[in-house]
């Protein structure tokens, strides 16, 4: 799934040279990718057996949120995992440039080819490192408690 | 529970900061030099946007490592708003504008 938005991300880049519209929607299922990337791999972790189609795997895959994924990066533990604190930082700036992607009003140059480019290969690194994490690392479970499970204060 | 001494440094000395950074990391890339916009986000949270000026193009890996590095340097410094860094380089002259420009 994953593998196929970053595809679908680099067509609309490829196709869409003059289109700041393609750039935009490029950059959303960019980010969107790498969501989905940290979503398999949680409700992998929980569910473990689930099938994919079951609710239970349903439920977990969608329990993860936007802010959440934010705010968690942003804290302890994962900000002090060197190999996560790379992917969170570059899922916070993909998840950035979406909203501006898909929020702000038709202006030029919001993103030029190049950004939009980056972007792609910022989530596609972002993407192969998560997919890298096996569920026996230590990485997965701060992963996915720290994504899924809000800290009380 | 350690507590986290949160400071606000000036924009100055962020820019100073990064711009050492970048200047080590980006090198290779033809950087010259770049500027700094405090912005408020999507949710309303303070955020830097740096647009560094560099000759060729920056791979992904490199700008993920030195947004890292720039990180790092920032919350040993108690600084913990989030950088965005965007390598631009001089547009492409022959690129052709955009045909949906409102």
């Amino acid at each position: 799934m994953a593998s196929r938005m970053l595809d679908a991300a680099d067509h609309l880049l490829r196709h869409g040279t003059r289109s700041i519209a393609f750039r935009r929607r490029a950059v959303s299922t960019a980010y969107y990718a790498a969501f989905h990337a940290v979503d398999k791999l949680c409700a992998d972790y929980l569910t473990r057996s689930a099938p994919r189609a079951s609710a239970e795997y349903l439920r977990v895959y969608r329990a993860l949120d936007h802010a959440s994924l934010k705010n968690a990066f942003a804290r302890s533990p994962l900000k002090d995992v060197p190999r996560l604190g790379q992917i969170g930082s570059s899922l916070v700036t993909l998840q950035t440039e979406r909203h501006r992607a898909d929020y702000l009003p038709p202006i030029a140059n919001v993103f030029t080819h190049d950004r939009g480019t980056l972007l792609l290969e910022m989530a596609r690194e972002v993407v192969k490192q998560i997919e890298a994490i096996k569920p026996r690392d230590e990485a997965c479970r701060l992963l996915a408690i720290s994504l899924l499970f809000k800290e009380r204060q | 529970m350690a507590v986290q001494q949160i400071k606000m440094l000036p924009e100055a000395d962020v820019h100073s900061l990064i711009d050492r950074i970048l200047r080590d990391r980006f090198s290779e890339f033809g950087y010259a030099g770049s500027e700094i916009e405090e912005v408020e986000d999507f949710d309303g949270e303070r955020l830097f946007r740096l647009t560094a000026e560099v000759s060729e193009k920056v791979p992904a890996r490199a700008v993920m490592e030195a947004t890292d590095a720039v990180h790092s340097a920032l919350r040993r410094e108690g600084e913990f708003r989030f950088i965005i860094i965007s390598p631009e380089r001089p547009p492409d002259e022959n690129l052709l504008p955009d045909e949906d420009v409102d």
